[in-house]
């Protein structure tokens, strides 16, 4: 894959086109083996760029930092964070929401565009289920943590046991665990299967120990057609399977909070409220990894400029469904004349935590409408500081429900103002550092973008795209365009 | 490709037989054609390799539709009825407990944990369906004996019609495929004799198996052995001994000077509704002493005599008897086990008890007098009074005489 080509795309203006004409959704050559070529070569091709190793060590010492919290934290109890009553929970739970709301934007883009034939999503979906995972993993983490007599966590699943006793499965908290175990599994499922052909791939072109790891990870899958047939099969119920199960595992996560009484969590809006915040959230740490990867990595020409742009418009609109959500919350304090909701509203807006509160509003109501914009759509710094600002706005979202309706409620002598402890901040920073340590060795060492689908979009847009108004007459196009074989 | 002939210092070449015929195309198309013929000429054992799922393929593979959908719809149901199932079963049955008034059976409460189960249940049966429908892993395949097959997970696109089918003949098939314009065309060969499975094999993954089935057998077998006599290891001691005083502790002076760590409520503090300013009624003492007498507020009825004879009945009676001579059926038991070592509890029938204060039975019955426990943690107060005055009564049954008695009742007393 030559460099050349590769850089006379910067000027990336391959959104311009005709009203009725589909964009090209792939760059540059349009041949197979050059997009297997681009794909595997990151990684195959040998040496590792500097910064990948630079971000690894980082990522790593950050992660070391996180393993170490946690034994301080099983070692000391749960006193050594800033929780107490009335605040209970508090970065925990807000770091726990953070990561599964970003996990579900991956699904969103595997399976839910995949039910509604968005072609687009192929060379973002492999990156993004990989992330769902990663986010997946760093979000298992605090519930666990969180317990106090973590040894004792085995008791959440029924097992049979000398008590004689089984779990509350009336309770959300156990709804929780069930949700997220089958959310972990179910994404891991998911992407292992996509993964199947692009392994087989990579396996056909290492040799040594490389091709007999990456043989036996691809189960022997050799692109049979029969096999081909039952893959598609199954990809379609996963996908079908996990668009209910994105809606409903967030929605579960928001029952934590619904079905108690606080003033500001007791609310029917939460579930879709906060399923439209974390698809929100998530296509933002979407953008946050992909805008840099695709110009490391040398893929603008298969993660393009159109892709961006679509992400944003996706960003804009779950953005404004967030916005519009707070405003409901707001009419509805008033609506209701309830006078402990009005006073959490109102606290939210002018009390102590009214930092946290309006940081929230700019970055997630007021930054993503520069994305009305098409040029801002596709300006890269743009999509970048959105994409920041969004990441940090939906953790203060979660940091507003949470603390402002636990810090304030029934009883005012119970009031404080809570301030989170080093031990707090060092766990969060160190899942950061997890999941990025994971999306770079997933960058290093699997096909980032899902070779197998972008070569199906490549042979569907070879034969149906067509400048003119007739779409059928693909046939004349297929036989002149440049095949580039050799 | 009898690449194994070509190995140097190969003691006799191997006995090679053909595997079938591979055919590589550029395109989808070209692949497409050639599949509606070799469909039509009726082979039945053949495939086509692509390195993404070509439309149009299955049809002139004529491939019928698979059924994995119903496998994954099985698994769905199956995994519905189990999480239902169990939550309905573990919550309303087995261990029916009282939470926040929520109903121990609740639909609209088992549907997360349930819908959760029946995706978990499918997701897992397409994966494992694919791999189960497709005999995958597969770890060997006779098309991998060609170094061009390569490519069909890259950007070509192969046909493969395997010796094994009835109709295959190494010549016809050739020319079948050569009418098709493939790029090129290849007879796949491979051993007749396969390697055989390594000698260590069976034996290895049998050791195995037995190895590691050894900690779960034996957590079973320890679940089902009480633990023994050696204490519980903490592992986080300052969780399970925590350094606080607790109720009832006893800490020694250092921290306050009667050693205990609860501090006793002030004196003369009192709950509210336990103040007990009666003392005649709570304590049988009027201004400190022993009195004679119901208290003011317990005047004697019919209702109570009734009621204290039933609480003697219930409470005094198996040792003072139902007369109150000391024959109750304890006391009589017990003189003939112990000999005569047995204490006996008291008749009411002499003058002493019959002269003494009412509040000295009370305090008898509160507190207990020399082998006899306390039953004021037993009887209510109001009770107590009661069977003080069927206690009376008793008394003056035993030594009464006859005038006492109503004239229109004398006819009920017969002499003894």
């Amino acid at each position: 894959m030559s460099t050349a080509t590769v850089n006379a795309l910067d000027q990336d203006n391959v959104t311009d086109y005709a009203p009725g004409d589909r964009p090209k959704l792939v760059l540059g050559e349009q041949n197979y083996n050059a997009v297997t070529q681009a794909v595997c070569g990151v990684v195959e091709n040998p040496p590792t760029p500097a910064g990948w190793y630079v971000a690894f060590f980082v990522t790593l010492g950050l992660t070391v930092c996180l393993l170490f919290n946690i034994a301080y934290l099983i070692a000391n109890g749960v006193g050594v964070w800033g929780n107490n009553i009335p605040v209970a929970w508090a970065w925990d739970i807000i770091n726990f929401v953070f990561w599964i709301g970003i996990g579900h934007a991956g699904t969103l883009i595997s399976a839910v565009l995949f039910i509604f034939r968005q072609p687009w999503r192929t060379s973002i979906n492999r990156a993004s289920e990989a992330m769902t995972l990663f986010a997946v993993v760093c979000a298992l983490i605090f519930p666990t943590i969180h317990v106090g007599r973590i040894w004792l966590v085995y008791w959440l699943f029924p097992y049979p046991n000398q008590m004689q006793m089984w779990p509350q499965f009336r309770s959300p908290l156990l709804w929780d665990v069930f949700a997220i175990s089958t959310y972990g599994l179910t994404s891991l499922l998911f992407w292992y299967l996509g993964l199947l052909p692009d392994l087989a791939s990579l396996r056909d072109r290492a040799v040594g120990i490389r091709k007999w790891i990456y043989g036996l990870l691809a189960f022997g899958w050799r692109g049979s057609n029969r096999h081909w047939h039952r893959y598609e099969r199954a990809y379609l119920l996963l996908a079908a399977l996990a668009t209910p199960l994105v809606l409903s595992v967030h929605s579960v996560v928001s029952f934590d909070f619904a079905v108690s009484q606080l003033p500001g969590w007791h609310t029917t809006i939460f579930p879709p409220y906060f399923v439209a915040g974390a698809i929100f959230g998530g296509f933002a740490m979407v953008n946050t990894l992909l805008v840099p990867a695709r110009q490391f990595f040398g893929l603008k020409h298969l993660i393009t400029l159109k892709h961006i742009d679509n992400m944003n418009k996706i960003t804009l609109a779950t953005g404004t469904i967030v916005g519009y959500a707070y405003m409901t919350e707001l009419f509805i304090a008033w609506y209701s004349q309830n006078r402990y909701e009005q006073f959490t509203f109102l606290n939210r807006l002018s009390g102590p935590y009214a930092w946290a509160y309006w940081t929230m509003i700019f970055c997630n109501v007021v930054s993503p409408q520069i994305f009305w914009a098409s040029k801002m759509r596709r300006n890269l710094w743009a999509t970048m500081f959105v994409a920041l600002c969004v990441d940090v706005g939906m953790w203060f979202e979660r940091f507003v429900i949470i603390v402002t309706s636990l810090h304030r409620d029934f009883l005012p002598s119970s009031w404080t103002y809570y301030v989170p402890t080093w031990v707090d901040i060092m766990t969060f920073a160190g899942t950061h550092g997890l999941f990025l340590l994971l999306f770079l060795l997933f960058c290093r060492y699997l096909p980032m973008i899902a070779v197998a689908e972008i070569k199906a979009v490549l042979h569907h847009e070879k034969h149906h795209h067509h400048p003119s108004a007739d779409p059928l007459a693909g046939g004349s196009n297929a036989a002149g365009a440049a095949h580039g074989h050799h | 490709m009898g690449m194994d002939e070509l190995k140097p210092g190969a003691a006799e070449p191997e006995a090679m037989k053909t595997s079938g015929v591979l055919a590589e195309y550029a395109t989808p198309e070209g692949l497409i054609a050639a599949a509606e013929k070799v469909a039509a000429a009726g082979y039945r054992k053949w495939d086509c390799f692509t390195p993404f799922p070509v439309h149009g393929l299955d049809d002139a593979m004529k491939i019928q539709a698979t059924r994995l959908p119903w496998f994954v719809l099985a698994c769905g149901l199956t995994g519905l009825a189990l999480a239902l199932g169990f939550q309905t079963w573990a919550n309303g049955f087995d261990y029916p407990w009282n939470i926040s008034g929520k109903p121990l059976i609740s639909l609209p409460a088992s549907i997360p944990v349930t819908f959760e189960g029946t995706v978990l249940f499918s997701a897992i049966g397409s994966f494992v369906g694919v791999l189960l429908f497709c005999q995958l892993p597969q770890l060997y395949h006779p098309t991998m004996r060609s170094a061009k097959f390569a490519r069909a997970t890259d950007d070509r696109f192969f046909l493969f019609i395997e010796a094994r089918d009835r109709l295959f003949e190494a010549g016809k098939a050739t020319s079948l495929l050569s009418g098709t314009h493939p790029e090129s065309l290849e007879t796949l060969e491979e051993p007749v004799h396969g390697s055989p499975q390594p000698g260590y094999f069976k034996p290895f993954t049998l050791m195995l198996f037995c190895l590691l089935s050894i900690p779960p057998l034996m957590l079973f077998n320890s679940r089902s052995q009480p633990s023994g006599d050696l204490p519980r290891i903490h592992i986080v001691q300052d969780m399970d001994k925590q350094p606080k005083f607790g109720p009832q502790m006893g800490v020694g002076e250092n921290l306050f000077a009667d050693g205990r760590a609860m501090r006793p409520p002030a004196v003369g503090v009192v709950a509210r509704g336990e103040v007990k300013a009666d003392s005649q009624l709570y304590e049988g003492k009027v201004d400190g002493k022993l009195a004679k007498g119901l208290p003011a507020s317990l005047p004697a009825s019919a209702a109570l005599m009734e009621r204290g004879r039933t609480m003697y009945n219930i409470q005094c009676s198996v040792c003072h008897g139902v007369a109150g001579d000391g024959k109750g059926t304890v006391a009589v038991r017990a003189q003939q086990l112990a000999e005569g070592t047995f204490i006996p509890p008291l008749a009411f029938h002499d003058d002493r008890l019959r002269n003494i204060e009412d509040g000295h039975l009370f305090e008898v019955i509160t507190k207990g007098i020399r082998t006899m426990p306390g039953y004021g943690h037993k009887i209510v107060p109001e009770d107590r009074w009661a069977i003080i005055l069927y206690v009376r009564a008793l008394q003056l049954s035993q030594s009464a005489s006859i005038d006492v008695v109503p004239a229109d009742e004398r006819a009920k007393i017969k002499p003894q």
